[in-house]
């Protein structure tokens, strides 16, 4: 076998690299090996490696195909940066912040999949101009302790949360409805 | 710091404070990335536009500091030599592809405890280390720059996906936490591959450092988390320190069931490794960070006295190619670099 770099020498060194869970295989020459031990060095590790995005890049395909006979593959190309929806496909990558709104209804199965069947950000939200998505965030999380309350019976606390999601409805409302700018 | 200092200094400023379970946990990271509104993502934005950024961030900072005691300096990718940007990712206060990136820069604090990255990825990427299990430190440190930076930028957000990135893989929080560990206790007794899928299973990625898969060079592994969303901050950062913590405890298990049933040949190995540390001529670092993990071992198990953890940490990043460079004074070939690298270690263990 050929070394994979150079494809001139000899492979002569064989390993497997494993990054979550994909099996990637190397083969290289022994001077192909040697400068790459160096590289080994100074790889961070914040960067993707390709593997994973090859990965992600075959979650959305399967997505776009399993989306055939559902709904028809989106043909939508973001009005900001013109990214097509296959060239989304194919990089695995956004080219702007519009792109989440182009490709929306796409992305809800694509995230349950890469976060655990998770689709919704529930965490920081950036207080300028974020002021009534935080209280609705925060009615979000008082209505769910509302309801354990009144599940245990402790009508008391239950009353008192209840008037705090008013308030906020109301502090919601005097912002001025939906609006988050 | 002045330049000189980042540069030369293999062991950044925050390095020298103890962490709590530094002798397995070595650093702790966490990076938030974030992006602006109304700009597409660095990949396809053009360089006066970059710019454009890069100086509304220099502005930001030269107005106004966001915490006295931590002045950042900027580093523009354009304007480094190539050994000063591998200084900087040996260091991690750079990613690889940051330097690669045209139009990029740096904002490194004088402690290199907190740095953004600016179009990396993302238009700005935050990052905090701290030493041995420390997350929560680290995100609150990030957190308190990203609450300045929000105040002075608009960054992309969206009420259902969150903070706006480049890849599906980072939407949401933004928020990626990070530990470096040293298990060879785990890897010896054969309990890593099982380890590693049960934390894939948890939603965690487990990395070599040295990229190796599970056979990690030096033992050296990074552990992460893959969700971004629909988890808090807080959340994603105890279930990181959570999972550490149990990890640091089936690590000195580990350590603990060999020193009980192989020490001899753990011992006969850590001395093989000091002995051979000490006395190569030639040392390639793939080699030097397997040796170098066993010194460590040895350190913790008490078989080698009078050396520190830390003296040993230093020297990881010492052999790397960029510092071996400074270290010699001039540039070296591959070759030349592994007489330097075992000269160096030569003289540092003697």
């Amino acid at each position: 076998m050929l070394c994979q770099k150079c494809n001139e020498k000899e492979a002569t060194i064989h390993y497997t690299n494993i990054v979550n869970g994909m099996k990637v295989e190397t083969h290289l020459c022994p001077i192909c090996a040697k400068e790459k031990g160096d590289l080994f060095m100074s790889m961070d590790q914040f960067v993707l490696p390709a593997p994973l995005q090859q990965f992600i890049a075959g979650l959305l395909l399967s997505d776009a195909q399993h989306m055939v006979g559902e709904a028809e593959p989106s043909t939508a190309v973001c009005p900001s940066c013109g990214l097509s929806y296959g060239q989304f496909l194919k990089q695995g990558k956004f080219q702007c912040p519009d792109c989440y709104v182009t490709f929306e209804e796409a992305l809800y199965p694509l995230f349950e999949k890469l976060h655990n069947k998770n689709k919704r950000h529930v965490g920081k939200i950036p207080k300028r101009g974020g002021e009534n998505m935080i209280i609705r965030q925060q009615l979000a999380t008082l209505k769910l302790h509302l309801k354990e309350m009144i599940a245990i019976e402790n009508f008391e606390e239950a009353a008192r949360i209840r008037d705090e999601i008013r308030a906020l409805e109301k502090r919601c409302i005097s912002k001025g409805g939906g609006s988050d700018e | 710091m002045n330049d000189l200092t980042i540069f030369q200094e293999p062991f950044s400023p925050w390095m020298h404070e103890q962490g709590p379970f530094d002798d397995i946990v070595l650093s702790s990271r966490v990076r938030l990335a974030r992006n602006l509104q109304r700009y597409t993502f660095p990949k396809a934005l053009s360089i006066e536009m970059k710019q454009e950024i890069t100086q509304k961030m220099a502005d930001k900072f030269n107005e106004k500091t966001f915490c006295t005691d931590r002045v950042m300096h900027m580093f523009h990718m354009d304007e480094l030599t190539d050994l000063q940007k591998s200084v900087l990712v040996e260091k991690h206060l750079v990613s690889p592809l940051l330097t690669k990136t045209p139009g990029s820069s740096v904002l490194i604090s004088s402690d290199e405890q907190l740095s953004i990255m600016i179009h990396e990825e993302d238009h700005l990427r935050i990052q905090s280390m701290f030493t041995g299990i420390q997350i929560a430190r680290a995100y609150e440190l990030a957190n308190q720059m990203d609450d300045w930076l929000e105040t002075q930028l608009d960054y992309a957000f969206d009420e259902n996906f969150g903070y706006l990135t480049s890849c599906p893989t980072n939407v949401g929080t933004g928020l990626r936490c990070s530990v470096m560990l040293h298990l060879p206790g785990l890897v010896m007794t054969k309990q890593m591959d099982p380890t590693v899928h049960t934390l894939n299973r948890l939603g965690f990625v487990v990395r070599g450092i040295y990229g190796e898969g599970t056979t990690a060079l030096g033992h050296l592994f990074q552990l992460s988390n893959q969700v971004t969303l629909g988890k808090t901050e807080s959340e994603m950062v105890d279930e990181l320190t959570k999972i550490t913590e149990k990890i640091v405890e089936q690590e000195r298990h580990a350590r603990d069931h060999l020193m009980t049933h192989a020490r001899f040949m753990l011992e006969d190995r850590i001395f093989r490794s000091l002995g051979t540390l000490k006395y190569a001529i030639l040392m390639q670092s793939k080699e030097a960070a397997e040796r170098l993990s066993d010194i460590l071992l040895g350190i913790y198990l008490g078989f080698i006295e009078g050396m520190s953890i830390q003296q040993i940490r230093q020297l990881f990043t010492w052999i790397q190619p960029g510092f071996l460079q400074v270290y010699a004074g001039k540039s070296l070939d591959i070759n030349e670099r592994e007489v330097a690298r075992a000269n160096l270690l030569r003289k540092y263990l003697a």
